[in-house]
């Protein structure tokens, strides 16, 4: 356990001291304290009457900016967590010690998370103070462990899934491809997914105020990693209901969480490098 | 000689894309039903074509590839599973292109503590392999020919009972290459059992004490380099190299360039010294066994 600890701690230093973070530390500044800087301003107002009354509502609008950017940072540190070692040679090196597999795909899967959710949920908790000198108003206790904890489940998703494609790509290109591909589908095509699954099954695309629309489009959200984090935070806002209750909520969590880093895991167990 | 490593039946095929049907993968190419037997303190050379198995045997051996039939014993005769496997045996891939702003001395502790945690030895191979001056210097700034020795070092960690060098003399410079023979020889003096894969024959001339000649992933003949051309009926011709002016002989001559020639057939004799009078002999005796020879004749001349 303990070398497991050292070697995460030594390598998420590696990474953390990158030239990746010249990349993705600025993003992350202006997307989680900046928009809530600018969402906490009174003068606020947004499209579609999206109401910014209390700082639930405003960490809840904020999340839209930490999908768009602490789930890049996510691929952008994890796309090669494999495939450059693996390409290099340096993979066949490490899987020839002594230590585990397991141990090893923990080492690798422990260093990028920490890499990405250390600094993301230090800047989101920056992001709950910064509302509460703007507002006067602190997010209740139970709004900012939903925040907090759903904001790090999703950078852990997208970790996890990076690492998975970076385990199956063979070269650099098709690392990069899956990854930013991944994150390009979940963050910009998951609404016409959405709306090629409903004309397949008949149903009015758009409207919201169409309940089975709505109901459709909060279950194929279940598949998808943005979905789940904006359900996740949707439970602690008032009069939102889409027609899910928070069991299939938490359960999709539980299975976003757990299967692609299981997949990791079982996959550095059987690579041949 | 006590046995160190036994390789009792063992088969490994690699899973390869299947073209008959799409998105499913077959069994493909690997090492098949290969009975082998290190002994302590043996220096082995591991030699076939391109893609006759060599990496997959070591990789086997060194635990990264699973067994799929057979089973490897260590000195004891007990069976050993690939995480033993790890643990006695030091392994060195063909060409790691180690790289980014980490030292060799950090690179080296890492896969230390991977280990099992001996940072103490980390000095030792790094003075084993000549990197001491490169010890701080980003891997990215390393030679090919350090990046190699980088490997090694990471092989010899732990003090394996077993190292498998996959092609470790490409990239190094002669002296270099020298030096490595020299710490292997040192090595297996001590009692460590070195497998060396190579497709050259001539780097591991007069380093090995056996060859393995593998083709197909099977293992089709081993011992002696000599004693193996004898046995596979190759003729070694006497061959004579002369500098100075083309030698009149009735034998064969080939120009190898500055002035210098090569004369294939008679073993030495007061004809040919006559004949040979006013030039300078540079080497006299059999000629050397040739890989492609070898395999030819193993195999019955059959390509690839």
């Amino acid at each position: 356990m303990a070398r497991v600890a050292w070697l995460t701690g030594r390598r998420a230093a590696r990474q953390w001291w990158s030239t990746r973070t010249v990349v993705a530390l600025p993003l992350l500044l202006l997307a989680i304290p900046g928009s809530a800087w600018g969402l906490s301003d009174p003068k606020t107002t947004l499209p579609a009457d999206i109401p910014l009354d209390t700082p639930m509502q405003m960490l809840f609008v904020s999340s839209l900016f930490i999908l768009l950017t602490a789930t890049l940072a996510a691929v952008l540190y994890a796309w090669d967590g494999v495939s450059r070692d693996r390409a290099s040679g340096v993979l066949e090196v490490h899987l020839g010690r002594g230590m585990g597999r397991r141990g090893q795909a923990t080492v690798i899967a422990a260093s990028h998370l920490m890499v990405t959710t250390l600094p993301v949920l230090l800047l989101a908790m920056v992001a709950i103070v910064i509302i509460r000198i703007r507002t006067g108003a602190w997010a209740s206790f139970g709004d900012s462990v939903v925040f907090l904890g759903s904001t790090v489940l999703v950078v852990t998703w997208y970790t996890a899934i990076a690492l998975l494609a970076s385990s199956y790509a063979r070269d650099q290109g098709t690392a990069i491809a899956f990854g930013v591909g991944v994150w390009f589908l979940f963050t910009m095509l998951w609404l016409l997914v959405t709306s090629v699954l409903a004309g397949l099954a008949g149903i009015e695309v758009g409207s919201t105020a169409n309940a089975q629309w709505v109901q459709f489009e909060a279950m194929v959200d279940l598949l998808s990693p943005n979905g789940v984090y904006h359900h996740l935070l949707e439970l602690r806002l008032d009069g939102v209901d889409r027609g899910l209750g928070p069991g299939p909520v938490l359960l999709a969590a539980l299975a976003w969480t757990v299967l692609p880093l299981w997949w990791f895991q079982r996959r550095i167990e059987r690579l041949a490098p | 000689m006590q046995v160190t490593l036994q390789l009792e039946g063992v088969t490994f095929r690699h899973l390869v894309p299947d073209r008959e049907r799409r998105f499913r993968r077959k069994l493909g190419p690997g090492i098949h039903d290969l009975d082998l037997s290190l002994g302590e303190g043996e220096l082995v050379g591991l030699v076939g074509r391109n893609g006759a198995g060599k990496s997959t045997l070591l990789k086997v051996m060194a635990g990264i590839l699973p067994v799929q039939h057979g089973v490897v014993r260590d000195r004891k005769g007990t069976a050993q599973p690939p995480e033993a496997l790890r643990r006695m045996v030091g392994h060195m891939p063909e060409q790691v292109r180690w790289q980014g702003k980490r030292t060799p001395l950090a690179m080296l502790q890492e896969l230390a503590v991977m280990d099992g945690g001996r940072l103490d030895l980390v000095q030792g191979a790094i003075r084993l392999v000549g990197l001491q001056e490169q010890m701080d210097l980003p891997m990215d700034a390393l030679s090919q020919g350090m990046r190699q020795r980088l490997t090694l070092a990471s092989a010899m960690l732990g003090s394996p009972e077993v190292l498998l060098l996959d092609e470790p003399y490409n990239g190094l410079d002669p002296a270099a290459a020298r030096s490595l023979t020299r710490v292997l020889t040192r090595l297996a003096q001590r009692g460590v059992s070195v497998v060396i894969s190579s497709h050259h024959l001539h780097q591991l001339e007069g380093v090995v004490n056996r060859l393995l000649l593998l083709d197909r992933g099977r293992l089709i003949a081993q011992g002696p380099a000599d004693r193996l051309s004898d046995d596979l009926g190759l003729e070694r011709p006497w061959e004579t190299v002369v500098e100075g002016e083309r030698p009149e002989v009735d034998d064969k001559v080939e120009d190898l360039g500055q002035r210098r020639w090569s004369i294939q057939g008679p073993r030495m004799s007061s004809e040919l010294l006559t004949a040979l009078e006013g030039r300078e002999i540079i080497q006299h005796g059999r000629r050397k066994v040739n890989l492609a020879d070898l395999l030819d004749r193993a195999t019955g001349g059959e390509e690839e």
